[in-house]
């Protein structure tokens, strides 16, 4: 009852920090070990952002904390495996907040192109 | 990728401490995984050395925000983290400077490489006060700031009595009414107990030896939540007599006698005659503040007394600690407390009589008074520093005015205003982190003296090193420190009018009107600074003084003690009694020693019993007086003087009348002027005791500090008490200390089983009592005596600087008729009325903030005029001597020469 809660109620945390989005939407699309979710940020900013361990994992712990992650069983790149690394995932909050905060970034984006400020 | 030992790796491992401990235990694997990934990527060895930069910078800033929110989260009671809340905001002037950052820091080695000879004196400046202060945030990081080494340690409180009719305020507590604590509250998780340190006697291999043990109650190390290395700690029921219970080791004395090994559990100690055995060792680290014991037993209570035998209630010897439930706050805790106190002390009136009952968060009451000193030295180390900055300020300002020819053309030549500032500062930065590396460096040996020196009773002073918390202390007080000192030479040299400068050759630029006043006031605030730390040594140097001067009330010159415990199980009274009068025999029959005498507590030395007592004939009773038993030959061996009546005889015997000496402070509680002959009980009126006949009065002993009174003092003859537990003292010709290889013969010759303890010359135990006073003193005159060393070289550099600008208008002056005498005035006069103006404010400023020495001083005012004249006179002389020889140089000014290069 009380995670329903909170999931109704995800809308408060917005707008979020750039680096978390960008943290949590390289879990979209499945587990990732930490220096995956680097690259993965990397790769979203267009080599932008580069997250040093530190401040990554400064954000990490909060965010499991905060139960927007968790850490997953699975462990899908069976064969680059170490059995170091740890996978994390997005929780049901975490992916609800992704999506409120691409929709309020969505609409952000349909007004300017309503300026002709994007470019397809 | 990386190798596992290679530098950078090491290097990043050992930065990782920046993250506080739980972080870095979730985490620290996988970044430093991460770290090695990310370094194998890079191409180049230049691009690598960036990398690494970034890694390290963003733990030091991630760290410091962490710990940053842990300290906050610690200190807003036991609330959650608030809600996480992201604010979108522009980093955008930050990059822009840290852009050219970089570039500045390379700008600024080279810089600093070019004048070696300024840049060595700035950063010995620098390393001095900044490791100074490191070290001693170290301490006071580990004293007052890191959590207690225990599971959740801002639940844990710690339990006290008070009470007002006997004067104790936060006392131990009597075993019964803990008992009705721990059953009836409802605010705790858990109430346990311990008590002593004491010693017990440890026969192993033919050997006897005494050791610390202490003791608690079952539920003690599960409520602080401490865990075994090997075996098990106490379980519940071992706070009442039960069956297969044994003694719990530490982990030192675990390593110093079985060398780690696990299989010590199961086997036997021979703790005083009989096996006890060992069941479990703790964990390294853990320690309570007051009791570091080497084994500690459990209580194992007779449910048949504790808390059922009156008595129980009347001793107040164990100290509780309870955790208190989530969400309770220390309020309600201390109200049901005091509620149920108030139910016992209806219930029980003949001993709980206005009995209170109180908590005080653990770390509070460990940390206790040493808050103050450190606090105390905190600022002296400060002010220090701010010393060392103004120092460097004017160095930097000196060097800035002497470069502003090479700003002006930088800047004609486009360098921007912002570049400009920006490299000025990089040099700061420069400086300051490597004076903060070298400072660590410093600090990192200071430490271990400090510890070594500390007063035994400084809390947890065990713990004191150097942490992550301590790196960044270090690393914040050197990026301050070059804020501070670099910001206004930055300043004013970038405040170029490129035209006039250019123009004319810039000699004279740079050392205007608005600079020297800079540099005037740096040097003011410098001198005033040291002033009061001086005049704050000052006052704690006499304080200490005063101390050592009280009249202690015997002569400590020459005395050595040493404690004796007999077992229970093979003397009685009357035994213990034979035993300690044949030692005493013996041993002032011996060579090397003049008097030796016994008595069951010494004076400043601690452990005595108190009591009440009864005068005949008077109503009011005398509350809380000390009592001990002394053998006859105790007053000479001290130096106690008798006032009047005798001594004790050889007469004075178990069964003969009782007779007691008593002290001043008690013969002026007589209503009648004449004690001598009067008879005494040594308990409360109503309740019956033998009475004993006053036979003698003494000259007071001053016993538990020396800047008190003298508390209210009786003697009985140890003959007619038998104590089995004596502290044995000798009077001797020379070094006390030699003697203890003759005592312990002595003793051995007696009985084999016995091992004398706690070798200690009288003069130790003074100066053990003064430790902490002693230490205070000395590093506050440390660091006075390193403040007046820089403000002098301030006040020097300052008048050299000002003299060499000036070498033709001394031309033009000598060329005009003026002599030497002359030129030497002015120059005087110059920088003395700089240092005079320090002097004044020095005083004004010592006046208002040396008051926070109020507490520590005795029988000093903080306003003490000898000492601010004494100290203001000596200050002034070192000045003048920094005065002279500038000034001197000024009168050797050749006018020819110096008239020819304008």
């Amino acid at each position: 009852m009380a995670r329903d809660e909170r999931i109704a109620q995800a809308e408060q945390h917005l707008p979020l920090k750039p680096t978390v989005y960008l943290i949590l939407f390289s879990l979209i699309s499945g587990p990732c070990h930490g220096y995956g979710i680097k690259k993965q940020v990397e790769g979203l900013s267009r080599g932008k952002v580069r997250l040093d361990p530190g401040t990554l994992y400064r954000w990490m712990g909060r965010l499991l904390d905060d139960g927007w992650l968790e850490e997953s069983d699975s462990r899908p790149q069976a064969d680059q495996d170490d059995e170091r690394r740890r996978y994390y995932q997005l929780t049901a909050l975490g992916r609800r907040i992704v999506e409120l905060e691409s929709n309020r970034l969505a609409y952000l984006v349909e007004a300017a192109r309503n300026y002709g400020l994007v470019r397809r | 990728m990386l190798s596992s030992s290679s530098w950078p790796l090491r290097l990043f491992r050992f930065w990782l401490r920046a993250f506080p401990p739980g972080h870095r235990q979730r985490f620290g694997a996988e970044m430093t995984l991460m770290f090695q990934d990310g370094m194998g990527e890079q191409g180049s060895a230049r691009r690598r050395c960036g990398y690494l930069l970034k890694a390290l910078f963003g733990l030091l800033a991630n760290g410091f925000v962490l710990r940053a929110q842990g300290w906050r989260r610690r200190n807003s009671g036991f609330a959650d983290p608030p809600p996480m809340r992201f604010s979108p905001h522009s980093k955008k002037g930050l990059h822009l400077m840290l852009g050219s950052l970089p570039t500045g820091l390379r700008f600024a080695l080279r810089g600093l490489m070019r004048t070696p000879g300024f840049a060595l004196v700035a950063l010995f400046t620098l390393t001095l006060g900044i490791g100074a202060n490191t070290a001693i945030f170290s301490v006071l990081n580990s004293v007052l700031l890191r959590p207690l080494p225990f599971e959740r340690p801002h639940e844990l409180v710690q339990l006290w009595e008070s009470n007002p009719l006997k004067g104790w305020e936060r006392n131990s507590a009597a075993p019964a009414n803990f008992l009705d604590w721990k059953q009836q509250s409802t605010v705790f998780q858990d109430v346990a107990a311990y008590f002593g340190p004491g010693f017990i006697t440890w026969s192993a291999d033919g050997e006897v030896s005494q050791i610390v043990r202490a003791s608690a109650t079952g539920n003690f190390f599960s409520l602080l939540g401490a865990k075994p290395v090997a075996g098990r700690l106490f379980r519940d029921e071992e706070t009442w007599q039960s069956e297969n219970s044994g003694a719990v080791l530490s982990h030192g004395f675990w390593l110093r006698h079985f060398g780690g090994d696990p299989e010590a559990v199961g086997k036997n100690l021979i703790l005083n005659g009989s096996p006890v055995e060992i069941v479990g060792v703790l964990e390294a680290g853990f320690r309570v503040h007051d009791a570091d014991a080497d084994i500690w037993l459990p209580s194992q209570w007779n449910p048949q007394v504790i808390g059922v035998a009156v008595w129980t209630r009347r001793a107040h010897w164990i100290r509780p600690i309870a955790r208190l439930k989530p969400g309770v706050t220390l309020e309600q805790a201390s109200a049901e407390l005091e509620l149920i106190a108030k139910r016992l002390e209806k219930e029980y009136p003949e001993t709980n009589t206005q009995m209170g009952a109180g908590l005080t968060p653990l770390h509070e009451w460990v940390v206790g008074e040493s808050r103050a000193t450190l606090w105390v030295l905190m600022a002296a180390v400060g002010a220090v520093l701010l010393i060392a900055c103004a120092n460097v300020a004017n160095l930097l300002l000196a060097r800035g005015s002497a470069r502003y020819r090479e700003m002006a053309i930088r800047g004609a030549l486009g360098a921007g205003r912002a570049r400009l500032f920006v490299q000025m500062l990089g040099e700061s930065l420069m400086l300051a982190l490597l004076g903060g590396l070298l400072g660590l460096g410093l600090a990192w040996a200071a430490v271990a003296a400090l510890k070594a020196a500390a007063p035994p009773d400084l809390p947890r002073i065990w713990d004191v090193g150097i942490d992550g918390n301590v790196l960044l202390f270090c690393l914040a007080v050197a990026l301050a420190t070059a804020v501070f000192f670099g910001l206004a030479p930055a300043w004013s040299s970038t405040r170029t009018d490129l035209r006039s400068a250019l123009h004319e050759g810039g000699r004279q630029m740079g050392s205007g009107l608005g600079q020297g006043r800079l540099r005037g006031a740096l040097v003011t605030a410098e001198v005033a600074l040291s002033l009061m730390l001086v005049i704050a040594a000052g006052l704690l140097l006499r304080s200490l003084m005063e101390l050592r001067s009280v009249d202690p009330g015997f002569n400590p010159r020459n005395l050595l003690t040493f404690n004796l415990s007999l077992p229970g199980s093979r003397y009685n009274a009357a035994q213990a009694v034979a035993f300690c009068d044949q030692l005493v025999g013996r041993l002032s029959g011996l060579p090397g020693i003049r008097l030796a005498a016994a008595a069951s507590a010494l004076p400043l030395a601690g452990g005595t019993w108190t009591a009440d007592s009864t005068i005949e004939g008077q109503e009011e009773y005398v509350r809380e007086f000390r009592h001990r038993s002394i053998t006859p030959e105790y007053l000479e061996t001290m130096g106690v003087t008798l006032v009047k009546g005798r001594n004790f005889l050889e007469t004075d015997v178990g069964g003969s009348q009782g007779v007691v000496i008593i002290n001043e402070a008690f013969a002026r509680r007589f209503e009648h002027a004449e004690p001598l002959g009067h008879r005494i009980k040594l308990t409360k009126p109503d309740r019956d005791s033998p009475w004993l006949t006053v036979v003698g009065v003494v000259a007071d002993e001053k016993f538990e500090r020396l800047d008190e009174a003298a508390p209210i003092q009786v003697y009985q003859p140890h003959s007619q008490r038998g104590e089995r537990f004596m502290r044995v003292v000798l009077r001797s010709d020379g070094d006390p200390l030699l003697l203890s290889d003759t005592v312990r013969a002595e003793v051995a010759a007696l009985d084999p089983e016995i091992a004398p303890f706690s070798f200690r010359s009288m003069a130790q135990i003074i100066s053990n009592v003064l430790a902490q006073e002693r230490f205070m003193a000395q590093l506050v005159g440390m660091f006075a005596a390193l403040a007046l060393l820089l403000a002098s070289v301030g006040v020097y550099g300052v008048l050299a600087y000002s003299v060499s600008r000036r070498t033709q208008e001394f031309g033009v002056r000598m060329a005009l008729g003026a002599g030497k005498a002359d030129l030497l005035g002015m120059v005087l006069r110059q920088g003395m009325s700089t240092v005079g103006l320090g002097i004044v404010l020095g005083m004004a400023g010592a006046v208002a903030f040396n008051r926070i020495l109020a507490g520590v001083l005795f029988q000093v005012s903080t306003t003490d005029p000898r000492t601010f004249a004494l100290v203001a006179g000596a200050l002034a002389a070192v000045a003048l001597a920094a005065c002279y020889l500038p000034a001197q140089r000024a009168c050797r000014v050749d006018p020819n020469a110096a008239l020819r290069t304008e």
